[in-house]
């Protein structure tokens, strides 16, 4: 409901400055939301079968979403070099990705100096979002079921 | 009596349990209501509106020109930034505690009591903070 709502008033605000022509790539992304939003869902049910206190689940959940999965990504793919996969917010730049006018892609880069350091950047492309949303949801969603199946309420 | 006790226990008379899809339709049902009830839900709603009344009192004092030439370029500001973080914030706050609350609060007692598969209390459950219902 929050989300539809979300996305009616970026719709209504589209059609206003730009007409009713909304570009398909919006509907990609939307699609790409939908299946984000069940991977949150199944990694959130996960950790709320493990835990029995509401306050725990939603607070290891909070900090594993809006800091440690961040924090981990910008780890791994700057410092180490690594590309991210095994990563939900990484798989989740689709959403983004398919709205720029050209898909970015994994790219090489110099730093800036005469001893700038190179790396890369890493993009990651819809196949690989797509298996990593998916495989987050499937696995997540099984083990959260597994954990509520066997679990005992005493 | 020896009837009754031959009888498949689905066409016993009175005593016809629901199927899974319909258990799982039960208790979304009723965790909607649920959902809709709570104080949580317009809460969520309301920063949901807020971070729109933002972005839309933004575009409209600055311009749309200031933040995007194009169609696609207007979605990417404004969609592809900040959707993430909608999803992530409802997933937490709806999906955080809808396993974990059956045991805290007790409710789980009273559903397991019940004729119901697990698999369907957990999917009832799931359906609830999805955007599809």
């Amino acid at each position: 409901m929050v989300f539809a709502s979300y996305a009616a008033v970026t719709i209504g605000n589209g059609v206003y400055y730009f007409g009713i022509g909304i570009p398909y790539q919006f509907g990609e992304s939307l699609l790409f939301s939908i299946l984000y939003l069940m991977a949150v869902l199944g990694f959130t049910f996960f950790f709320s079968s493990l835990f029995k206190s509401s306050s725990i689940s939603i607070l290891v959940t909070a900090i594993l979403f809006l800091f440690a999965f961040q924090i981990i990504q910008t780890l791994v793919s700057v410092f180490a070099q690594i590309e991210p996969w095994f990563i939900l917010t990484y798989g989740s730049g689709i959403i983004g990705n398919v709205l720029a006018d050209t898909y970015p892609t994994t790219q090489p880069i110099r730093g800036a100096g005469p001893g700038g350091r190179e790396g890369t950047t890493f993009a990651v492309t819809i196949p690989e979002g797509l298996t990593i949303i998916l495989g987050y949801f499937v696995v997540t969603a099984i083990l959260g079921l597994l954990l509520f199946q066997r679990k005992e309420f005493t | 009596m020896s009837q009754l006790r031959t009888a498949p226990a689905s066409s016993r008379r009175g005593h016809i349990l629901p199927s899974s899809v319909s258990q799982v339709g039960t208790v979304t049902k009723y965790e909607l209501v649920n959902y809709f009830r709570s104080r949580r839900f317009f809460v969520l709603l309301i920063i949901g509106f807020a971070i729109s009344g933002i972005l839309t009192g933004l575009v409209a004092y600055y311009g749309v020109s200031t933040f995007a030439s194009s169609a696609l370029g207007f979605y990417a500001f404004w969609w592809g930034y900040s959707i993430t973080f909608v999803i992530a914030i409802n997933g937490i706050f709806f999906g955080g505690d809808a396993i974990s609350g059956e045991f805290q609060n007790k409710t789980g007692y009273f559903l397991v009591a019940n004729p119901l598969r697990r698999v369907s209390i957990y999917i009832g459950n799931g359906w609830e903070p999805s955007p599809l219902p």
